[in-house]
């Protein structure tokens, strides 16, 4: 009897160890960290992305439903560099005991000129996504620490992450390879809102915004002027709007300088329809920037 | 509040916005481009891209290929996308490229690889 009770577990333990794995609770914010928890911990994770395709991450405010998510997560992955200005309300308020990784504080920041009250001190950009290599290596860091809460997944989420940076990778050359449709001289990216920062880095653009960090940033009226003398005076044949921003004043912009209106741009996470991958996101950006600019 | 939200600007965007006398370029002139392929390996074809369009193709190249191209090409350099195909039997391989730009700057690019291999360079 003890020998059939023993085999009966043995030959249940390893269905009941698969059925009865609780899937790991990641809550992103960011959509981008959505796609890459996903696909990195497949079907491993359950990933509740709080900032939804097509918003606007600098205006984002959590609320409730939020803040529960928050409280059951085992891990909280967040788009970093200040993007997330509620962060620290956010842990007291939910008191969770998720490990809370400030992803995009683990690799470099462009820094920025902040104005304010006439005083200039340092900032950083928040825009890291538009990088691909910043996204391959978010991607290592949500795979280390799913194994870090699973460590008994390891493989699954090394097999997962390996494939999806390759992904990357073939990505990365797809980029370069439209980008080098376009002579240099003629890389001048005039933008809504200054997000385009780490995309012009590694893909040898010069970034004109028009607003600053965040879309609340709208220049005056001065400012405006002077930027339709710059775009004039570096011979910028388009211009780009943003799919989460008002186009109006950039439409004004191309009104004046003569530019053509390149279209709509992803510009502060994942979009929809096409848009609403990573790999859409760039192939959209960067097909409707190289077309307008060629 | 939002009204209150400091203004930023990026740094190198700051020199930008300050009044150049530079006025609209006209595009690049095509100006004499030198290459020099070197091969450890000769594949079966090797092919450059400037632009989107095909500049340069070769079947059965040499280990050695010397030419030049007009290409319009602007001071801040260029990319050029290189499509090499070597033999499934060959091993990795490397292709050597040594450019010569019209400023008589040399700059010299790597491309390794297997079988058909397509990347972009930058000069510089
Ligand atoms: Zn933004």
């Amino acid at each position: 009897m003890k020998v059939i009770r023993l085999f009966l577990i043995l030959l249940t333990a390893p269905i009941l160890a698969a059925s009865g794995a609780e899937k790991i609770r990641v809550s992103t914010f960011s959509s981008i960290l959505t796609e890459v928890a996903q696909q990195v911990g497949g079907d491993r994770v359950e990933v509740f992305g709080h900032v939804k395709p097509g918003s606007d991450p600098h205006d984002f405010e959590p609320k409730p439903g939020d803040l529960r998510a928050v409280a059951n997560a085992q891990l909280v992955l967040l788009s970093a560099k200040h993007m997330e200005g509620y962060v620290d309300k956010l842990e007291e308020a939910t008191g969770t005991k998720g490990r809370i990784i400030h992803v995009g504080d683990q690799f470099s920041s462009l820094k920025l000129s902040v104005q304010q009250g006439g005083k200039s001190q340092d900032g950083e950009d928040p825009h890291w996504w538009h990088s691909i290599r910043n996204i391959a290596r978010a991607t290592k860091i949500v795979r280390d620490e799913l194994i870090k809460l699973s460590p008994s997944d390891k493989t699954v989420f090394t097999a997962n992450a390996g494939g999806y940076l390759a992904r990357l990778e073939k990505l990365d050359a797809w980029v370069k390879s439209k980008v080098a449709e376009l002579p240099r001289d003629k890389r001048k990216l005039v933008t809504n809102h200054d997000a385009f920062g780490y995309f012009a880095r590694e893909y040898g653009f010069t970034v004109i915004p028009i607003a600053g960090l965040s879309k609340n940033d709208q220049p005056g009226s001065k400012k405006t002027a002077e930027l339709i003398q710059t775009i004039k005076a570096v011979g910028v044949s388009a211009v780009f709007s943003e799919d989460v921003a008002n186009p109006k004043l950039i439409q004004e912009i191309a009104h004046e300088t003569g530019a053509k209106f390149g279209g709509a741009l992803l510009s502060d996470g994942l979009g929809s329809g096409d848009g609403g991958t990573i790999e859409g996101m760039f192939k959209h950006n960067v097909g409707t920037i190289v077309d307008a600019l060629k | 509040m939002l009204l209150l939200a400091p203004l930023l600007w990026r740094m190198t965007q700051v020199e930008s916005h300050a009044p150049k006398a530079a006025k609209k370029k006209p595009p690049s002139a095509a100006q004499e481009i030198q290459f020099v392929l070197t091969f450890t390996t000769s594949p079966k074809r090797v092919g450059i891209v400037y632009l989107g369009q095909a500049v340069w193709s070769k079947d059965a190249p040499e280990s050695q290929e010397e030419f030049s191209l007009k290409l319009p090409w602007p001071r801040e350099g260029g990319e050029l996308k290189f499509k090499v195909e070597w033999t499934d039997e060959a091993p990795l391989s490397v292709m050597r490229v040594e450019l010569t730009d019209p400023a008589d700057n040399k700059i010299e690019r790597s491309l390794w690889g297997r079988g058909s291999v397509e990347r972009v360079l930058n000069f510089p």
